[in-house]
């Protein structure tokens, strides 16, 4: 017999070894409901004031999140970005069907879609192999395009809030990395609210906290069908290895991750672990083309990439108010 | 696709197929196949089940891969 649900004694889908809690298929949705909603108010991350942006990949996270923020009432769309990756597997138009899918199942919200090769003439892998950033691995491109055209879709749409799924695997993967190379900047930065200003929206990661298994678990038992294959470019991704390599250390010290993320946090937030730091001001000028935020004057990275044709494509509708120096 | 044998457990992840002996938990037998038990969900004949359970014979075990790139608007 499998383990009882702490709850209600009926079969656990799932034990969570650093909670010591089993659950079954109902009670454990509601928890991570209950507790995601928790964390939200724990660490302010908005309200249900706020107009809150998911950026949906069509994997388990991003849409097990869109799912627990419609369930909690919050005003929440979606917004998915086609990369223009295929890999063989056709990826990026089955992680659009799986956006679409949860979409119209979802009709008191909405999903934004932009295409990027649609809109820009070039897909991801196309750019990286076109520019020096790429140097054959688009995943540098990648991340650029989408933090830029992320934060202009919230601006341009009227989201004060950018939501991702970012689960504390993710987060403990980072950590060890930006610890492992002691870098005390990125550290300094790490943490489930990031500030908007500047001309920069509110950056929200309500999953931080819930193991990979569980927002995996959550989506199956909801019956959210997402995309099982990994992103034809994450193989022997840096952070992949990571995490097999914590989850080594979990499996023999249970809890390990999450007092490693925890404890990290404690000492950020009342041990005042970067209390002294001071973080190098930058001059923030308005990207002479699309608006954004650049810290050089001129045109920002990701204009700099973009062929000279589509560039006003991306000015943005409406002009962004922010101070001149972040500090 | 591997033929399953009525007096073994049909284990699958991914494309990969292994017939192994019943009478063991999930955890056990991926512990046996040398595969982490953290980095997998577990579904006994289609139901996600804890990993505690046992298996029987006839059963087939599919193992979920749950970690991801850290990737999240592809």
């Amino acid at each position: 017999m499998p383990r009882k649900c702490r709850k209600c004694a009926r079969p656990a889908v799932i034990n969570m070894r650093q909670h010591k809690l089993a659950l079954c298929a109902e009670h454990f949705p509601e928890w991570v409901v209950n507790q995601t909603e928790r964390f939200i108010k724990k660490y302010r991350m908005f309200t249900r004031e706020d107009r809150v942006l998911v950026a949906v990949s069509g994997g388990k996270d991003s849409l097990a999140l869109w799912d627990v923020l419609l369930q909690l009432g919050y005003q929440v769309d979606g917004l998915y970005l086609g990369l223009g990756i295929d890999g063989g597997l056709g990826y990026s138009d089955e992680s659009r069907a799986m956006c679409e899918a949860f979409a119209a199942q979802h009709p008191e919200t909405t999903l934004h879609i932009l295409d990027i090769p649609a809109a820009y003439g070039e897909s991801i892998p196309q750019m990286a192999a076109r520019t020096r950033r790429g140097r054959g691995k688009p995943c540098s491109v990648c991340g650029l395009v989408k933090r830029h055209e992320m934060n202009r879709i919230a601006h341009d749409l009227g989201y004060n809030v950018l939501a991702t799924g970012h689960n504390l695997d993710d987060e403990v993967a980072v950590l060890f990395q930006n610890t492992l190379n002691w870098q005390v900047g990125y550290l300094a930065r790490q943490y489930p609210v990031l500030p908007e200003g500047d001309g920069f929206a509110r950056k929200v990661k309500p999953f931080c906290r819930f193991y990979e298994r569980e927002t995996a678990t959550y989506a199956i038992v909801r019956g959210i069908d997402y995309v099982y294959d990994e992103c034809p470019f994450a193989e022997g991704a840096t952070t992949i290895y990571y995490k097999e390599l914590l989850n080594k250390l979990e499996a023999d010290k249970p809890g390990a991750k999450l007092h490693f993320y925890l404890s990290f946090l404690r000492a950020r937030d009342k041990e005042g672990l970067f209390a002294n730091w001071q973080e190098e001001k930058v001059e923030l000028h308005p990207c002479e083309n699309c608006g954004q935020p650049t810290s050089a004057p001129g045109l920002c990275t990701f204009c700099r990439m973009l062929p000279e044709a589509v560039r006003p494509k991306v000015k943005l509708a409406h002009p962004l108010t922010f101070t001149p120096v972040h500090t | 696709m591997t033929e399953q044998s009525s007096e073994k457990v049909l284990v699958t992840l991914r494309k990969q197929q292994w017939q192994v002996e019943p009478g063991k938990t999930a955890r056990q037998i991926m512990q046996e196949l040398d595969l982490n038990p953290e980095n997998y969900l577990t579904m006994i004949n289609g139901q996600l089940t804890d990993d505690s359970a046992r298996l029987k014979a006839g059963d087939r075990l599919k193992l979920v891969a749950v970690i991801s790139g850290g990737s999240h608007a592809a």
